[in-house]
């Protein structure tokens, strides 16, 4: 059986979680590879969660309101955006691929977008295979 | 009172932690009244075999993180025969500077420091085997660093790269009372329970906001303001407490640097740091630079997350090893 990815999409309750109902409610199709988390703002996501997240699955999706200057709460979307920023420098020395995490801003009438990121998002993440450690990659 | 009997067994160390023991001056000499040392490389004897023929320990002390197998063999092997095992540093408890080699597999490391390094003209790399020459043995490099509080059960902890005297006093007076009689609290630790910023006595504002992120030579800082506030990464909102009365580096001018770990119920003392100076990045000013600006600014200003901030706790973080293939 050829690799399915899994990915944790941590959802902003004002505009990703949205996006994801309305792309279920027009009936569009799109990978059932995602396991959903709303959280209040895409600020109060802590990197703790991302990274405990990508430890248990193959990639991490952001999702927040519309532009980072639109956030329901004003700041949280810079904050989510600074993090993930920073993160990435951090994955890259842990030879992690950075594509892994991926921020999104979904409007909540944006249904079509929610389905068409996670389904790029999954071809993505099958091309990039399993996360690896080196002795996992490397059998003795 | 019978005297307890103390064995002392190392991992990857530095050695800091035997020159942060004697630190403690003319308690030593109640300590050599309380107990019995019985294994200890660096005062009586160090073979394994030594270790291995030993039983009924009372006191085992672990130094260093586990980076080879037979710094395992020590760990398990003092797990076994201890009644109380003490974790004697950082490393230990966390992992420790050893650590920050699980940012490249063991394989590279061997080929830089035999083989690539400026210095080196040797041709052949030892590999990840086992080495055998007569009677000698060469113990193998594990796959990766690994925290030996992941490995077994400690029941007290001694953080502190190195642990300060006053830890060492205190052990001493554990020690003490369990010879006494009196039992040994679960997962002890001899350290705060806050943050070393509970303890700093310098001035904080409410929000701290960088514009840029400085060295501390590029820059002439008042003496009484928080580190953070005026653009100096200093770790102390993400460290344990415990290092003295007001924290030994903060007292002398220098940001913390985290060497106590993470604060209890938090695993992962570097992300919680990532965390909170991404943010902390232009805090307020965002709106006036573009979203791509703002991306670059925050890549340009923190060149080495893991080496700034997973310097002490790598070992015991979500991500705490090479990953490839990636």
């Amino acid at each position: 059986m050829s690799f399915r990815p899994r990915i944790t999409a941590f959802l902003c309750q004002w505009c990703g979680s949205k996006g994801a109902d309305m792309a279920g409610t027009s009936r569009m199709k799109y990978p059932s590879t995602v396991t959903p988390i709303r959280v209040p703002c895409t600020g109060r996501i802590d990197l703790t969660h991302v990274l405990d997240a990508l430890t248990k699955s193959d990639g991490v999706l952001i999702g927040g309101c519309y532009t980072p200057s639109n956030c329901h709460y004003k700041h949280g979307n810079y904050q989510a955006l600074k993090r993930v920023e920073l993160l990435k420098v951090f994955l890259k020395q842990m030879g992690v691929n950075p594509d892994r995490v991926r921020l999104e801003w979904i409007r909540a009438s944006e249904g079509k977008k929610f389905a068409e990121t996670i389904r790029s998002f999954t071809e993505q993440l099958e091309k990039l295979g399993p996360l690896k450690t080196q002795e996992e990659a490397m059998p003795e | 009172m019978k005297k307890a009997r103390l064995a002392v067994g190392y991992g990857s160390i530095c050695g800091g932690c035997d020159v942060a023991f004697t630190d403690v001056g003319t308690e030593l000499v109640d300590l050599a009244e309380l107990v019995d040392i019985v294994y200890w490389p660096a005062v009586v004897d160090g073979k394994i075999e030594q270790l291995k023929k030993i039983s009924d320990i009372d006191i085992g002390i672990y130094f260093g993180a586990v980076r080879t197998e037979h710094h395992e063999l020590v760990l398990r092997l003092l797990d076994e025969k201890s009644k109380i095992l003490v974790a004697f540093g950082t490393c230990p408890c966390y992992g420790g500077i050893p650590a920050l080699g699980n940012v490249e597999t063991s394989d590279s490391l061997l080929q830089t420091a035999y083989s690539e390094a400026p210095n080196t003209t040797n041709d052949g790399i030892p590999g990840l085997r086992k080495l055998k020459r007569q009677t000698m043995e060469v113990p193998r490099l594990k796959a990766f660093i690994s925290a030996p509080s992941d490995l077994v059960n400690f029941d007290v902890f001694v953080p502190g790269c190195p642990p300060p005297v006053q830890s060492v006093s205190k052990l001493i007076d554990l020690i003490r009372d369990y010879s006494a009689g009196d039992p040994i609290p679960e997962m002890h630790f001899i350290a705060e329970e806050t943050s070393v910023c509970d303890f700093c006595k310098r001035e904080k504002p409410e929000v701290i906001s960088i514009d840029r992120i400085m060295r501390i030579h590029e820059v002439e800082f008042n003496e009484d303001e928080c580190f953070l506030s005026q653009g100096i990464l200093c770790m102390g909102p993400v460290t344990r407490a415990g290092c003295g009365e007001e924290p030994r580096c903060i007292q002398k001018n220098m940001p913390c640097r985290g060497c106590f770990g993470p604060l209890p119920k938090v695993r992962d003392q570097g992300t919680k740091f990532l965390s909170s100076i991404a943010s902390s990045i232009v805090l307020g000013k965002e709106k006036n630079m573009s979203d791509e600006d703002l991306q670059h600014l925050v890549k340009k200003q923190v060149l080495d997350p893991v080496g700034q901030f997973y310097r002490f706790a790598l070992a015991v973080a979500a991500f705490n090893r090479r990953y490839t293939g990636d």
